[in-house]
């Protein structure tokens, strides 16, 4: 692609009551502004992703209210929902759009409030007609998959668990993060039950934030941005929905892995740090054989050899996960690719992958007939 | 206009002689629960309804203990069922935890479904059981 990465901005992530989408918002995209050091002036095409407030607030068309509390006027803007993969699907179009010469500068942002009342994204809302008569709920889909890979594999709830323990060490390092106390393996496997083998802290938390991130033609990154990271692959791909489906994993990860690797020019053994769709500790394990980073059923044993925390082969979830870092649905997708842009520009800090240049950025969005709705894959490099 | 996705759509609403409704394709036979109008592999427009087999075997399942659109208090357990002719299915379970297991003979049964709303009639539903019903504690 001929797409760079030019500025981020992300807030912390957290229960922030006392602030508004647009508040949060307008933090992030003045973040990235000031780290591109672009004006208000120089953005011509936005898309902004949101999942919940059109059905918790009465909200619609929040991107054109965002950008007026920033006095960003008479440009294009998209309004985007694809689940938890919202935001990282506005990166995608925004990059889409750029590539095709329809804006110079192209803003993502993402924005989430989920500490709100009649809140029933746990339940089953997001889920098909089969399902909600059954009664699942969001983890239970996930619980079903834990069941089924420890069947087929042979892994334990504690295997599952040291993926909580590995995300909330790399979130200790993350000022941004939701949570930053680190836990124990007890910890994780004594907390609430929510959906056996799942508990409380195998679950990603309800959180409020935002992010945003700015991108330009590649030949004119460096007029704004003296480190622009560059855009490698992006792909985004829904389900194929046949049955049976797998539930020891999802294949539309395979395919939207295979796509961009081959976009990339690259392979998973190429790449220095990932950041994936950790929303329940099993889905961190698929999301590893799915992307080729370990074989089938090899998930567990490339998590306990050290290979996917800060200081192994192949660092997976630097910035915390889902399950640490937070997750504001569509603030999600775009912080993994400003994380994996920090990550590449070597601004990451204490949790800096030394000498990274190559970075992956995976996101889901939704279930359906056992299915992922959606998945997005970002391939950036230095 | 094809009426999909509710409910109603999913069984036949016999509680003596529950069956789960499903779409056969003409063109190619792929089958789709719930029924389908169009088809998911060839897009054919030509799709039979069909009854599922009642029997299978639980494929995986899970103790749900956060109350989301539940049958009520207490946790619940569900499932993906393996039903005969290959199709896996989500559905509710009702069993003791000393049989729950992968593998495990299910059959599908029918009975109250969730607690009405107020001012509403109480509706059936339908959900899988152990086909040996003489073993173990039944929830």
């Amino acid at each position: 692609m001929e797409i760079a990465v030019i500025g981020l901005g992300i807030t912390r992530f957290g229960y922030f009551p006392g602030l508004s989408l647009e508040n949060l918002a307008a933090e992030a995209v003045q973040k990235a502004l000031a780290d591109a050091g672009v004006g208000p002036a120089h953005i011509d095409l936005a898309c902004s992703a949101n999942v919940l407030a059109s059905s918790l607030q009465q909200e619609f068309t929040l991107g054109q209210k965002i950008l007026w509390e920033l006095g960003i006027k008479k440009i294009p803007v998209l309004n985007l929902e694809n689940a938890c993969s919202s935001g990282s699907s506005a990166f995608y179009l925004t990059c889409l759009a750029v590539q095709a010469g329809a804006a110079e500068i192209g803003l993502v942002i993402g924005t989430e409030k989920m500490h709100l009342p009649g809140n029933s994204i746990l339940s089953g809302a997001a889920t098909g007609a089969a399902e909600a008569q059954a009664g699942f709920s969001v983890p239970a889909l996930f619980a079903l998959r834990a069941n089924r890979y420890m069947h087929t594999y042979g892994a334990t709830a504690a295997d599952l668990a040291l993926v909580a323990v590995k995300n909330r060490r790399h979130a200790s390092l993350n000022p941004l993060a939701q949570f930053r106390e680190p836990i124990t393996t007890e910890d994780v496997l004594n907390s609430t039950p929510v959906a056996g083998p799942l508990t409380r802290l195998s679950c990603c938390p309800l959180s409020d934030g935002a992010a945003a991130v700015l991108i330009c033609n590649k030949k004119r990154a460096k007029r704004y941005q003296s480190r622009p990271v560059y855009v490698a692959a992006s792909v985004l791909l829904s389900g194929s929905y046949t049955n049976p489906p797998s539930l020891t994993g999802w294949e539309v990860d395979e395919r939207a892995a295979a796509k961009a690797y081959a976009m990339a020019g690259a392979g998973p053994e190429d790449l220095d740090v990932v950041e994936l769709h950790d929303a329940f500790t099993i889905a961190e394990i698929m999301h590893y054989e799915g992307l080729g980073l370990a074989g089938p059923g090899e998930g567990v044993r490339l998590l306990k050899e050290g290979a996917t925390s800060l200081g192994g082969s192949i660092p997976v979830n630097p910035g915390g996960g889902l399950l640490s870092r937070g997750h504001p649905l569509a603030a999600t997708g775009v912080a993994q690719i400003a994380e994996i842009a920090l990550q590449l520009r070597g601004e990451a800090g204490a949790r800096q992958v030394p000498g990274a240049r190559l970075g992956l950025a995976h996101c889901m969005g939704g279930d359906l007939q056992g299915d992922a709705r959606s998945v997005t894959v970002h391939i950036l490099k230095k | 206009m094809a009426e999909t996705g509710r409910d109603s759509l999913l069984w036949n609403g016999n509680t003596e002689t529950p069956a789960l409704l499903a779409s056969r394709c003409r063109d190619c036979g792929t089958k789709g629960f719930p029924p389908r109008t169009v088809c998911g592999q060839c897009y054919s427009t030509i799709q039979e309804r069909i009854t599922l087999p009642r029997r299978g075997t639980v494929f995986a399942f899970c103790r749900l203990f956060s109350r989301g659109d539940s049958y009520g208090k207490g946790p619940q357990t569900v499932g993906y069922i393996l039903l005969e002719d290959g199709m896996l299915i989500p559905a509710r379970l009702l069993f003791g935890d000393e049989l729950l297991q992968i593998g495990t003979p299910v059959v599908l049964s029918a009975g109250p479904g969730k607690p009405p709303p107020e001012k509403t009639e109480q509706q059936s539903a339908y959900y899988f059981v152990p086909e040996n019903k003489g073993e173990g504690r039944w929830r």
